[in-house]
Order: C-alpha cells, then structure tokens, then sequence
C-alpha cells in the first residue's frame, strides 16, 4: 500500500519537474529558440551550447525548452478535448441503452476501425497540413476508446441499486447522470488519460515528423527529429536530444499512469 | 506455377514496402537510431555497415539468379540487387526519381531516359554548355528560318536498324506531337528528311533551335515500335538497353551491341529508385548502391577525404530560387517590398549552409551567360530597412513585425517542398523566414507535399524552387518559360510576372543567332530581372556524384540529364 504511494510520488515529482521546466521553458532557455546563426551551424555539444546547434545555427538545448510548452499544451488539450467527449457520448449511451447505445457504438465501431496516424494522414493529405487540421482528425479518431469504457461502465451503473433509490428520491436523469453516475466513471477517465499522455505525444510527434503537423519554425519535438534526420551521421545530437526528450517524457508519464491506476483503480485490491 | 506464384507475391509486397514510402522507413529508423543512440553510443551506424556487408557477401553465389529479374527480391535481399555472373561488369545505381515510364516524348520522362544512358539527341551539351554532335556530327543556319542537320552514317538503333534523318524526323515530330514543351521549344514549321540530311523549317526565326535539340525529349526514338515498347524499353542509340522496367522502382540496363561510340563500359546496371537523398547516402555506404549522385553537401562529407569513396562535385546550371508572386492578390505585388526582401536575405551565408555559392541572378553562375556584367542584389539589412520604412511599412502594432502601409497585417505565405529528396529547401526556407524576421517581416511557412496544387490556385506568396536555368544549355528558354506568357508544360510562369522589356529581349533573341550576342541579351534580361527584383535568386547549387572506388570514370555532369555513359566502367576482380 505504501509502496504505491512513494511510486506514485516520485513519478508525479518527475512528471511536474517536466511539465514546469515546459513551463518555464522560455524563461530558462539561454538563446531565442528561433534566433538562427548562420556562422555557428552544426557546433557540437559544448559550452556555449550545451546540445549543440542546428542546422542554421539554433541552439538545441533552447528549442527543445521551448518545444516541450508546445508539445504539452497541446497533447493536455488534446486529451482534455477527446476524454470529455468522448466520456459524454459513452455515459449517455450506457445510460440510456437501447436503439441510442447500438447507433452511437455502431458509429464508434467504425471509427475505432480507422488507423488514426493513417487516418491524420489522409486528412491532412486533403485539406493541407497544419496544427488544427491534424488536431482535428487525431481527436475524430481517439474519442472513441473513452466512450466504449464511459459505456460500459454507465450500462453497469445504472442498474446499481443507488440509481433506483435516487429516482425514488426524485431526482431527474440530468442529475442522476451528474450526481450518481459520472463520479463514478471520473477516476477510470482519468487513469486513461494519464496513459494516454504518452500516446498522445507520441503520435503528435510522429505527425509532426512527417511534416503534417507543427510547421517550421516552431520547436517541436517531432519536427526536430525530421530537420536532424539528414545529420544524423554527420550531427547527431540534432536528433538525440530530441529523442531522448520524447523518449524521457513517454516513460515518465506511462509510468505515472500506471502508479495513479494502482491507486485508484478498486479492482487491483 | 507455384514458383511463379511466389515471385509474384514477393513483388507484390515490395511493391507496397516501396508505395508506403521511404518516409515510413525513415520515421522507424530514426526513431530506433535516436534511442539506440542515447542507449548504448554509436552502435547503430556501425551496425548498418555490418549487415550491408553480409548482404553483398550473402549475394554472391547462383549466376542464374540475372535471368529472372521478378526473381531477385524472392531471394530476400532488401533491394533486390541480382548477383552478377562471374567476369561480369555489373554496377548498381541509385537515382532519386525513376519515371513512370521511360517514353522520352512524355512530361519529363526524357530526362531519366537520358539519365540511363538510353537515350540520346541529335547534339549534347558539354560542361561549359557548348553544343557538340552526338547523333547529328555537324549542323548549319542555312536562312533565318532554316537548319540543316547531318546525321552521322555510323549511328544504329539498339535493334539493329540504321538512323537515317528519315528516322530522326519522325521521331522528333512524334515528340512535337506528344509534348507542349516539345512544340514550344522548337516552333516547327515543316521539316524534310534526304540520305542522312534533315532540314529543319521554323514558323519564326529560332536561333535557340540547335540548344533546343539537345534537351532530352528529342531523344531519338525508334518510332516504328508500338506504344507499349515505347514505354518500357524504348528503341534509341545510346550505350545501354532498358532490358525491364519497373514503374518509378527499378531498371535493368544491358549494353547496347549495337552503340555506335565504342564499347560500353558496362554489362549490366541495376538502377533503383531511392527518393530520398539521406537514404541514398546510406546505401552508398551499406555498399548495396556502388553509384548514386543529388547527394547533399552536407553528407558528401562522408565521403571525401575517404579512399573508399569517389566524389565527383560540379557547380551546375541549377539555381535554387524563392519564386515571388506578381499577382495583385500578394503583398510581393509592390515592388518596394520586393526590393526589401531582396536585400534583406544573405546568399552567401545560405551558400555556406547548403552548399554552392551565391546567385547572381536568373541564371547560375555556370552558365556562361555574362553573370559578371551583372549588377546583383547583396545582404544589406539596413537597406532593406530604410526602403520599407520609406514605403511605409511599419509595425504600427508593436508585435515586431511590420504592417501594411494601410496598417493590415502583413504574413507572406512561404510554400516549401523537398526537392529531388532533399533537405536543402527546408534549410533555405528556415534562413529566408529568419533573415526576413530580422527586417520585421514575417513570413509563414508552409511545407507541402502537392505543390503544385497550391501554385496552380496561385496561393502562395514564396514559393521554393531548385531549377536547371539552361536546360538547353542557351539562354532563352528558361527566361521565355517563366518570365513570359509562352509556358505551357511542366514548369511554367506561374508568378504573373510580365515585363515588356523581357518581352521584347525574347523576341529580339528569336531573330539573333549570334551566340555572344544572346549572352549579352540574357545578361541584359538578368539585369531587368534584378532591376525589378522578380524573384530571390539564392544561390547556385553544387551536383555530387558519390561512387565506390571500384566504379572508375564515375563524373557528375555540369548537364543534370546525363549520368550513366559509356564511359563508366568497374575494376575487374
């Protein structure tokens, strides 16, 4: 039991050191994240520039500070976007049941059928690249995990004794579904989310690393990787830092993730 | 029957290994080399190596594996390179784009017709971009509107049959026929073919006629072959046969027994199509391609210095331009803020980055077009400065970035896409959005995959450009294709840009058949060019060509539509 708790501690004390080094990112960052020196391209790692500096001459140390705000405002966003969403079909469609639940899950069905990078890359392939048009095909795809689990937790919930009572009490839908059954699916949303962080990230970062995402020249991790990938013989710290960055926070909060479930999750006890 | 089956399969999924992209490959690769990097040094690269070399070894043994093409990807070499017969002279190329089909007469396909050694033009164009005979040895400007080509006796098509100026004329009115650019370039009015005797009539006076006939889609064909030949293996003169084709994948050149310019170097050249020029660097050195050539400056480092390695590098008549639209719908309309921008970006420094050395102007600095008489814009950032404020582009908002004199805001829309696979674009769109930044302008930039979808809706107001300037090796073309209203294929104007003095220098070059003469017109062309500061001329780009050392007489040309020739041969073991 205590086990738990010190695990949990310390992965939530890296995930926040993270978050607010994203934070004040371009507070700490020694250069301007867009400012480009020709003269000093492709300068290894050292003093001056502690992750050495890109292909026209931008410190890396200071776009990947500034990157990680962009990458975490945006996959927090995200998952805000898709998990409240995608809780609100699911509990309605559980709650209610009948011909409502087998439309909205024949829909969710079939967009859980679409690969959603493959998916993103289609709709980006027609409507042109860009941060929204990304974000928007991502979220149509991912909202549909969280309403299959809203689903059947709400089908089960609602055949609890305490909604019965509840309705004998006098309470209106609206408020059994607000009161009764949401609380009751919130914590398994929110262990969802804290996994899907990684994920999230992940896949915006694959997406800007195909160019279809974050456009030149905002720092971001993914796009990083793609401009260093030409230099990955001749300067490779273009994409280890950036990799290591996206590699480092995917742990850290896979691994929060699975602490805060050893929490809150009753099953496990 | 089942063998067969089985070769079909194994093309089938590298047919789809090959559709689902390089990229694909490359986000895998890079991502497992970022985090074998940080894990455990340096071991990806080396490794690499290591599994290249087993591969080669691996391929060595079974000389029946050359007869059946279909069958080298069955024998699960990735790339599917056939294991040359002992005492044979095999190499395995790489280009960046292998075209749809080999037909020279279509788009741009001549170009990779040309590229294989296939194909060949009545004339050709040396480093300095001087005509010489090729298929024609001698040719004469009888009046203003006539030409008259001889046709060297000795030269035979592949299959045997002998090229009269009777075959060359079909030929090149096939290409007339099939390709706007064809029609454009040569303004036919009738030709005559007598013995080895072509005549050539124009509807106007052409003095760049002759360059015109070096440029790959007069290649001459065998027209008397049907369609579907003409696609797959076309019937032409140079050293090598295109014995299979496979789609924007792969060919399997064999010598040509009948060339009429000696004997090839080579038996057999497998040519496989790497789009992407990082990719191609590393199967350079996976030992898996022996010849490949657009490789980066920046990775060309790899190589030099390195006795494993040839490099051939030649500045070429490629320019890398950020074309500016004239329309009335972009800001780039005013051409105050034009002359800004012009000043405001530093070649030189772009040059150090990329590779190459700065632009002078529409045409490179190969070419031999009087660059030196002309007067060019340079990096002055106070310059830039001053006129915009004169012009009244201030930033009344305090953002840091100027306003449009009637105070909207000003964002000019930069398309970047990579060209030939490489990364050259991206950098040079990075540098032009951060020089322009420096002088308040701000400058968005759009990286796309189609992007000729965006210039034809003219939405753009940069857009990224790596263009041959003589691909005639004669000054007109290039200005009449994109500075006039006379471009009708391929690439074209695309920028609304209309001058009456450009107008009236293209004209004049038509009836000038002096060749110092159309220098000093497009000399004066590139001064009114610059004058009107029409487009950011960057920088002029370097060709390398990376081979094995056991490749010998491997030479990048200053032409881009040449490659393989005759020439290039391997160390027998």
């Amino acid at each position: 039991m205590r086990g738990k708790w010190i695990r949990f501690s310390v992965f939530l004390f890296l995930a926040l050191l993270i978050l607010a080094a994203a934070f004040w990112g371009p507070v700490l960052a020694p250069y301007d994240p867009l400012e480009t020196d020709f003269a000093a391209k492709l300068l290894p790692p050292g003093r001056a520039h502690w992750m050495g500096t890109d292909n026209v001459g931008r410190d890396v140390f200071s776009r990947i500070l500034c990157g990680a705000g962009n990458s975490f405002a945006l996959t927090f966003f995200m998952i805000a976007l898709v998990s409240v969403f995608g809780t609100g079909i699911g509990m309605v469609s559980g709650y209610f049941g009948g011909s409502l639940d087998t439309v909205l899950m024949r829909i969710t069905d079939i967009l859980l059928a679409f690969p959603d990078t493959v998916f993103a890359i289609a709709v980006v392939g027609m409507l042109g690249p860009g941060l929204l048009n990304t974000v928007a095909a991502l979220s149509f795809v991912w909202w549909t995990k969280y309403a299959r689990m809203a689903r059947g937790l709400a089908s089960v919930i609602r055949t609890r004794d305490y909604i019965l009572q509840a309705r004998f009490g006098g309470a209106g839908t609206f408020k059994i579904l607000a009161c009764y059954v949401l609380p009751n699916i919130v914590p398994q949303v929110i262990i969802m989310a804290a996994l899907d962080v990684g994920g999230m990230m992940l896949a915006l970062a694959g997406l800007s690393f195909l160019g279809l995402a974050s456009q030149p020249p905002a720092p971001e991790w993914g796009y990083m990787l793609y401009e260093g990938k030409s230099y990955m013989q001749t300067a490779p710290w273009i994409m280890i830092f950036a990799g290591l960055a996206i590699f480092i926070t995917v742990v850290v909060f896979n691994l929060l993730g699975d602490s805060l479930r050893d929490i809150l999750d009753p099953k496990e006890e | 029957m089942r063998n067969i089956k089985i070769i079909r399969n194994t093309k089938f999924f590298k047919n789809i290994k090959t559709i689902t992209n390089m990229r694909a490959a490359l986000v895998a690769a890079a991502v497992l080399a970022g985090v074998a990097l940080a894990g455990g040094g340096l071991a990806g690269c080396k490794g690499q190596g290591a599994s290249g070399e087993r591969q080669t070894a691996g391929r060595g043994g079974g000389g029946n594996a050359q007869v059946l093409t279909g069958a080298a990807g069955a024998d699960g070499s990735e790339k599917g390179q056939k294991s040359p017969a002992p005492g044979e002279r095999h190499v395995n190329a790489a280009f960046f784009w292998i075209a749809a089909d080999l037909d020279p007469a279509v788009d741009y396909h001549g170009w990779v017709t040309s590229r294989l050694g296939v194909g060949e033009c009545l004339l050709k164009l040396n480093d300095q971009l001087e005509l010489e005979g090729c298929i024609a040895d001698s040719w004469e400007n009888v009046d203003d509107t006539t030409w008259r080509f001889h046709i060297r006796d000795e030269v035979f098509f592949s299959n045997g049959a002998r090229v009269t100026a009777e075959s060359c004329k079909a030929s090149i009115e096939r290409a007339v026929s099939m390709n706007d650019r064809g029609a454009e370039y040569l303004k036919i009015a009738s030709m005559e073919a007598d013995g080895q005797t072509l005549t050539v009539k124009t509807t106007e006076p052409n003095a760049a006629l002759p360059g015109s006939m070096a440029e790959p889609v007069f290649i001459i064909v065998d027209t008397s072959q049907s369609e579907e030949v003409m696609r797959q293996s076309p019937v032409c003169t140079g050293p090598y046969v295109a014995a299979s084709f496979a789609s924007e994948q792969r060919v399997e050149l064999v010598k040509n027994d009948n060339y009429w310019g000696g004997e090839p170097g080579l038996d057999t050249v497998t040519v496989t199509q790497i789009a992407d020029a990082d990719a191609r660097a590393m199967s350079v050195q996976s030992g898996e391609i022996d010849i490949t050539n657009t490789i980066d400056n920046t990775s060309v480092t790899l190589f030099t210095d390195n006795p494993d390695y040839h490099v051939s590098s030649i500045i070429s008549p490629r320019v890398n331009v950020a074309y500016m639209n004239h329309a009335q719908t972009s800001p780039l309309h005013d051409i105050q803020l034009r002359r800004a921008v012009s000043w405001a970006v530093d070649r030189e420094a772009y040059a150090g980055l990329i590779g190459g050395s700065g632009a002078h102007g529409l045409y490179s600095d190969a070419a031999p077009f009087g660059n030196e008489t002309v007067t060019a814009f340079s990096y002055d950032k106070a310059k830039a400065e001053d006129i915009l404020e004169e012009a009244g582009y201030v930033d009344t908002d305090g953002d840091g970035y100027r306003e449009n004199p009637d105070g909207s805001p000003l964002a000019l829309r930069y398309l970047q896409a990579a060209d030939h696979g490489s990364a050259d674009s991206a950098i040079l769109a990075a540098a032009v959005q951060s020089d322009l930044k420096a002088v308040g302008i701000r400058v968005e930039i759009l990286a796309v995959e189609n992007l000729s979808e965006y210039q034809s809706q003219g939405n753009f107001d940069f857009y990224t450009g790596n263009d041959n300037s003589a691909p005639t090796g004669d000054p007109q073309v290039w200005l009449e294709t994109m500075y006039t209203g006379l471009g009708r294929s391929g690439k074209k104007n695309l920028t609304s840009f209309q001058n009456d003095e450009i107008d009236r220098i293209v004209a004049e070059m038509n009836r000038t058949f002096d060749t110092e003469k159309r220098y000093e017109l497009a000399a004066e062309a590139s001064q009114v060019l610059n004058d009107e500061a029409a487009n950011l001329f960057l920088t002029n780009s370097y060709l390398n060509m990376v081979s094995s050392s056991r490749v010998k007489n491997a030479v990048q040309p200053a032409v881009d539509y040449y490659f393989i020739t005759k020439d290039i041969t391997v160390e027998q073991e």
